[in-house]
């Protein structure tokens, strides 16, 4: 009969071969690049599925037979936080959030439905944590008046007769840089 | 000596050994009418005849016929795509489909992962929908949201491109590349002879009816999330999406199957004809496999496969990342090299895109993202599927199999000219002894572990 504590000792030494694993993988994805590349977003998406699956008790069928069940270990939470990637993607997902509700080319179904989207996969069933603050709102106000003005200047340069095609473009290409710096401000 | 009986036994000997080495050939060879008969009925695919492919491998020259293509558009862009990124190339893209949109009224549909363009950025799509751009996330639908597992994993991968156009009806750019610097960018240090793009990547140019295919492929993907459908069926002519379709060359006659892996038809128990056509490939194989592949994490069927292949004394060889070129990092990289040791004592050959970094900007990474495998020199199969759990599993992918003998010369050439860059190393069980540590190795059999989700 294996003891309890022998039990706790080899499961805690897992969590723990795990931790430190990751930890090296993380440093690897910040010091080899200033940004997220395709890879690495989609490992932190496994590694976010991994922790979830723990508190999931029914994985696909398709992943049941294949997946270690040591997978079921890890906790998402903690090795995001470990990272220290946590505050990052929160930061992520409520501008993400924000500009959806800020965005009046959607209506208020389509802003829902994409948020509903967005919770499930960015956080999976916690993020009704992270409700609107005032700080929210004041930023879907400012996203909301560089989308319209952004609009507007756009439209502006379809009318212009005194600008060619290509001077049009050159223009919109312009303005699109500012509208991502001002909304990325 | 020489009596009748002996006679008699030679004879017959060599009628039963005739007979086998007639019934090799006759077996199902690569690319034959068999071949792609039963190909047929395993993918429930079809070939579609009379095409014109082209392979695109030098990043600047795609970059810039992709803009071609998208500024001669008079009617629609679909574009298909991982993430768009937030850099000069992303920009560029951004505000020529905008232009298109904005001041030619050109419908632009665009469809991508929604997590993946979560962490690229999400300001992105808000340029992209205030210039009239059609944008929509892939999310899984059919997956159970209470199986969060599966749910997360599933993402979309593909990556196509479909202009309309005046002279050939419809045009396709398919294969490796999102759309960012990375995929398109050169390095500006390039020594004479040096590898000169950012990252290797390969893409495929199509003219003709598979064109029509494709477009298909697209409307189904993105009407099957979209609240408002663009387009319509293949069959109906009531809409623009499916115009008569030509080539450049009137006597371009090259065959094209389009494979999808896609794990949310069939309510979600998925439909994977690129797994299905890679196994085909590599149980039927006679002479070679050649892979070029990001990760190589091979998934247990299509492992049994390769070995099977090697023990048939077919010729095996894989090109992938080396651990600085891999932008997965260590996890991925020892997750792959975990399975080499078999493959080279069985006689594979490992060779890792291991090119330097760029002194004047090394903040750039030097991956190979290209995917594709050449079987028997005779079939080639491009597109975004990696050799790995992901792409087998989780993820809606791309595959385009020819037969065409000039593509797949060209193939062979492109092949063969990545294997010979500067700064591709041979792995054999020297290189692999001198270059892990116990650890490294005590590493790779826990990472091995999680390889159906790497």
């Amino acid at each position: 009969m294996i003891k309890p504590s022998l039990y706790a000792s080899v499961i805690a030494g897992l969590i723990i071969a795990v931790t430190l694993f990751n930890r090296g993988y993380f440093e690897d994805a910040n010091i080899e690049t200033g940004t997220l590349t395709e890879r690495h977003n989609a490992s932190i998406k496994k590694i976010a599925t991994n922790n979830n699956s723990a508190k999931k008790s029914s994985p696909s069928s398709k992943q049941v037979d294949t997946l270690p069940a040591v997978i079921a270990t890890l906790s998402a939470d903690d090795v995001l936080r470990k990272a220290q990637v946590t505050k990052e993607a929160i930061k992520k997902y409520k501008k993400a959030r924000n500009l959806y509700l800020a965005d009046p080319t959607m209506d208020a179904a389509e802003q829902q439905q994409l948020i509903a989207q967005l919770d499930k996969v960015v956080f999976g069933d916690t993020a009704q944590d992270y409700e609107l603050s005032d700080e929210d709102l004041d930023d879907q106000a400012r996203y909301r008046e560089i989308i319209v003005d952004f609009q507007h200047d756009t439209q502006s340069i379809k009318t212009n007769t005194s600008l060619n095609r290509q001077q049009k473009e050159a223009e919109i290409r312009q303005l699109l840089s500012e509208f991502i710096a001002d909304i990325d401000s | 000596m020489l009596t009748l009986k002996n006679i008699t036994a030679a004879i017959l000997w060599a009628c039963v050994t005739q007979s086998l080495f007639i019934t090799s050939p006759a077996m199902a060879a690569i690319g034959d009418a068999a071949f792609e008969s039963e190909v047929d009925t395993l993918t429930n695919t079809t070939l579609s005849q009379g095409n014109e492919l082209d392979n695109l491998e030098a990043a600047n020259e795609v970059y810039v016929l992709r803009r071609d293509l998208m500024a001669d558009a008079n009617a629609f862009i679909n574009i298909h795509t991982w993430a768009i990124s937030k850099d000069t190339t992303g920009l560029d893209t951004a505000a020529q489909l905008g232009a298109k949109a904005t001041l030619d009224e050109v419908d632009v549909n665009f469809l991508y992962d929604a997590l993946a363009q979560f962490y690229v950025s999400s300001s992105m799509i808000s340029g992209l929908r205030a210039l009239g751009i059609n944008t929509l996330a892939y999310v899984p639908q059919n997956i159970e949201q209470d199986e969060l597992l599966a749910y997360l994993l599933t993402g979309s991968h593909k990556k196509s491109m479909i202009v309309d156009s005046e002279n050939y009806g419809l045009v396709s750019v398919v294969g490796g590349r999102n759309i960012g610097d990375d995929y398109f960018g050169e390095i500006s240090d390039a020594a004479p002879g040096e590898f000169v793009d950012k990252w290797r990547d390969t893409d495929l140019l199509i003219r003709g009816p598979a064109t029509l295919l494709l477009q298909q492929d697209f409307v189904d993907s993105f009407n099957r999330l979209a609240s408002t459908p663009i387009g319509c069926l293949i069959d109906n002519v009531s809409c623009n999406f499916y115009p008569a379709v030509a080539t450049a060359d009137p006597t371009a006659d090259a065959n094209l199957r389009i494979l999808h892996n896609d794990p949310e038809l069939n309510a979600g128990a998925g439909e994977f004809q690129i797994n299905a056509m890679y196994k085909k490939l590599l149980d039927e194989a006679q002479y070679s496999i050649d892979i070029e592949t990001p990760y190589f994490i091979p998934p247990p069927e299509l492992l049994e496969s390769l070995h099977g292949a090697l023990a048939r004394g077919v010729q095996v060889r894989i090109l992938t990342n080396d651990s600085k070129n891999n932008d997965g990092g260590s996890i991925l990289y020892l997750a792959s090299a975990f399975y080499w040791p078999e493959l080279l004592e069985e006689g594979a050959e490992i060779y890792l895109w291991g090119i330097e970094k760029s002194l004047a900007e090394p903040e750039v990474f030097r991956q190979m993202h290209s995917k594709f495998i050449i079987v028997d020199d005779q079939l080639y199969m491009p597109g975004s599927w990696n050799f790995d759990g992901r792409a087998y599993y989780n993820s809606s992918e791309f595959g385009f199999a020819t037969t065409d003998a000039e593509t797949v010369d060209d193939a062979i050439d492109i092949w063969q000219d990545d294997l010979a860059t500067i700064g591709v190393i041979s792995v054999d069980e020297a290189w692999y002894a001198a270059n892990f540590t116990w650890l490294d190795r005590f590493k790779m059999r826990f990472y091995a572990l999680l390889s159906p989700i790497l």
